[in-house]
């Protein structure tokens, strides 16, 4: 006993350990160094064997190390394992594009769209669902008290919906979708790209997207809906070797291009007006190379004034 | 590849360090001083493993310079005097070699970035070089215990900067107890802690300031920015200090202290007796009490202590701003000397008066450390005309601070309490009950899930 309480902290300390590495980490830092060493040693010995003969890194070794990423779980995933099996049941449940019946579409009379300038007040009956930089957008963009912002940072499309935000004149949180359902509003402004880097592929986005959207569309039939490009980064950032690149967020932008039919949904690529030649976001516009500063923002906000979808 | 172990990662903290005492704790009390050495490059290399050839043969040069500067009797027909002669020579060939490395890298000259912990290295190996020339300690013949001295990894990358007395006899015979590894432990614990979830919490709310740029927030909010930034710097290097004499406990080193609650200060002078105490140790040593200290006069003094702040500015970075910095502080001091000759002064130190001083405290230092932490002089002429509404702000949202306060009031609090003596007080009188040592657990293993986050998951920390 006295032995025990000799050793009491250092005790407590791993009977702690075991139980966080058991029920949150799965032992998996001690897993990944053993795994990181082991495909270490076989990437040098397999890459000084084939040294001569090839130059490339053999496809053995890429498909070995890619097994490790597919096997992984990753945290900001396992939040809700339903989602898993949501996604999967959406995936049968939706029709490809190709068979989106365009009849249908012809028997409603649409009335014609022109893209033109607006003042302010456009924006009145107006909501914009978005991520950390809809943030930034909402906090310095000087918005009349009409402007809805249902925003949140880390905000991600597939699980846009289910999100609590906190609407003004309201002390109660509500999920976007019973806001959505409670109000119905003329112009819709959606933003998402950047959290769902390291999340999936580019298909993967467009599925979330294109689910979210029906989903949109259904408690928003009469609303005009804006699909903003995702922001890019800045060169700098984009070099840093993480998930965030401007590759990952182009691609996404242009695959939900598709989803745009311009007659209800819009594309409006707003990277055009914050971006350089190469088509990195302005270094000078930002301080963390991702978020605009609050003095640009009104750039976002007038390139919004100036490509507006007005009903005739 | 940069610093990816450094004291604050998991890998270090749960793989190299349990490994590390393990075997330190078996090897024979004669050989830890080389393992703690061989331990410590393991440690470098997989931090940076680019400048381990510069740092092996500035080891070696030091050590054979210092076994020089250490000769008492000159060989066979050579006199005193040219020994002395030539000793001085040496010696004036490392500092200036030494020291010429730090600036040449810090200045960008030959590297792209300065190698990890080089700062620090270099003024454990200056300490060494004028201990052993001044004969106030004894060259270290132990090539070993010399380059365990210097690298140790608890100190390397930010860690206290150490004489060599202070560890030698642990180094000679390093005596660890069951009682200093849990001891060093719940250091350890606290330190973690501090770091990851006061300072780099507390970190956010800086960060936000800098993303909304400093022309358009508010004049509360940038004041906010400062003590967040403030409160950031301290409990990151306190907690960053804490850990490396934590873990210097656990293989049987009294590291010295490096903070010693600075923010209850009562006057500039005091805060930086009190803080990274190792450093103005370092400056007060070996540059401003052999130029003279304040034994000359005033006007000495306040030469000697611009030197010394000139030093430091540069010492912590080349750009400009460290410059306004220093010297902000120095002209701060020198008018606190004079200050301090009025009768009245030492009054307003004692009772209930002494909350004037340390609201002047509390005024100057955030503004000193805007004037450290931001790099871009224009910006930082921006912040501070902000802070003191001299500059019309641009695209202002009016909530700004509010909203600051109701995310970060909690943590403003706590860090603000974690400020005063009163947690250490409780720290040391239960950290031996059964509560404290749960509690510590518990500390410990949920910065770890935090750093967990954090590093897996770049979006869930840094989420945008």
């Amino acid at each position: 006993m006295e032995r025990l309480k000799r050793w009491a902290f250092l005790l407590t300390m791993a009977f702690c350990g075991i139980i966080y590495l058991s029920v949150y980490d799965h032992w998996s830092i001690y897993l990944s160094v053993r795994d990181k060493g082991t495909a270490m040693a076989e990437k040098l010995k397999k890459y000084d064997e084939e040294q001569q003969e090839q130059e490339e890194i053999p496809q053995e070794i890429i498909d070995e190390l890619s097994q490790y990423e597919e096997n992984a779980v990753y945290y900001w995933d396992v939040e809700d394992p339903t989602e898993e099996g949501e996604a999967v049941e959406s995936s049968e449940e939706i029709p490809p594009e190709s068979q989106l019946p365009p009849s249908t579409e012809e028997e409603i009379s649409v009335p014609p769209y022109v893209w033109g300038s607006v003042d302010e007040s456009y924006f009145d009956d107006a909501v914009f669902i978005g991520d950390s930089r809809t943030v930034g957008l909402q906090n310095y963009g000087d918005w009349s008290d009409q402007v809805t912002f249902m925003a949140s940072t880390g905000l991600m499309v597939h699980k846009a919906m289910r999100t609590k935000v906190t609407l003004p004149g309201s002390k109660n949180q509500v999920t976007i979708e019973e806001a959505l359902s409670a109000k119905q509003y003329g112009k819709i402004y959606i933003m998402f790209g950047i959290n769902e880097l390291g999340r999936g592929d580019a298909e993967r986005y467009l599925l979330d997207y294109s689910t979210f959207l029906d989903k949109l569309k259904e408690l928003q039939p009469n609303a005009i809906i804006y699909i903003q490009s995702g922001l890019k980064v800045t060169a700098k950032r984009a070099a840093k070797g993480d998930m965030v690149t401007n590759t990952g967020i182009e691609e996404r932008n242009e695959i939900i291009k598709s989803l745009a039919d311009d007659k209800q949904v819009f594309y409006l690529n707003v990277n055009e007006a914050v971006c350089d030649e190469d088509g990195n976001l302005f270094e000078d516009y930002t301080h963390d190379g991702i978020h605009l500063k609050a003095q640009y923002l009104t750039i976002w906000k007038d390139y919004l004034c100036e490509n507006a979808v007005i009903k005739e | 590849m940069g610093t990816v172990v450094t004291l604050c990662s998991v890998e270090f903290l749960l793989v190299f360090l349990p490994i590390f005492i393990i075997i330190y704790w078996l090897a024979p009390r004669r050989t830890r001083a080389f393992v703690l050495l061989a331990g410590s490059l393991v440690f470098y290399t997989l931090g940076d493993y680019r400048y381990l050839p510069f740092l092996a043969l500035s080891m070696t040069v030091n050590y054979l310079i210092g076994l020089y500067l250490g000769k008492e009797k000159p060989r066979w027909r050579t006199s005193q005097r040219k020994l002395f002669r030539r000793k001085r020579f040496w010696l004036i060939a490392a500092v200036v070699g030494n020291a010429g490395a730090l600036v040449l890298c810090k200045f960008g000259i030959g590297v792209e970035e300065i190698p990890m912990g080089m700062s620090f290295y270099t003024f454990r190996v200056l300490t060494y070089l004028l201990d052993v020339y001044w004969e106030r300690e004894e060259r270290e013949w132990s090539f070993f215990r010399f380059g365990a001295y210097l690298i140790m990894f608890p100190c390397m990358t930010a860690g206290p900067i150490t004489q060599i007395g202070q560890v030698r006899e642990a180094l000679i015979s390093p005596r660890v107890t069951l009682s200093d590894i849990q001891s060093g432990c719940k250091r350890l614990c606290m330190g973690l802690a501090a770091k990851v979830l006061l300072a780099d919490r507390l970190g956010i709310l800086w960060n936000d300031v800098q993303v909304v740029g400093f022309e358009s927030i508010t004049t509360p909010y940038a004041w906010l920015g400062a003590i967040a930034f403030s409160l950031q710097l301290y409990f990151d290097f306190y907690g960053y200090s804490l850990m490396a004499i934590g873990v210097g406990q656990m293989l049987g080193f009294k590291l010295p202290e490096n903070f010693r609650t600075p923010y209850m200060s009562l006057s500039v002078r005091e805060f930086y007796r009190r803080w990274h105490m190792t450093l103005g140790n370092f400056f007060c040593r070996y540059v401003y009490i052999p130029m003279g200290g304040s034994r000359e006069g005033e006007l000495c003094a306040i030469r000697n202590l611009l030197v010394v702040w000139a030093l430091t500015s540069l010492w912590h970075g080349t750009e400009p701003n460290f410059l306004i910095w220093g010297m902000t502080l120095c002209g701060l001091i020198i008018l606190e000397r004079q200050a301090e000759r009025i009768p009245f002064m030492s009054r307003l130190k004692q009772g209930w008066l002494s909350i004037i001083p340390r609201m002047y405290v509390w005024f100057v230092m955030p503004i000193t450390w805007i004037c450290f932490a931001v790099t871009n002089v224009t910006d930082l002429k921006v912040y501070l005309g902000r802070m003191f509404g001299r500059i019309p702000g641009i695209a202002m949202n009016s909530l700004d601070w509010r909203m600051a306060l109701q995310n970060y009031w909690y943590l403003l609090l706590i860090g603000l309490v974690c400020c005063t003596p009163l947690v250490r007080k409780l720290y040391h009188k239960w950290k031996d009950t059964v509560i404290g040592s749960i509690l510590l657990a518990v500390l410990f293993w949920f910065s770890i899930w935090q750093l967990q986050k954090q590093g897996q998951n770049p979006f869930l920390y840094f989420r945008f």
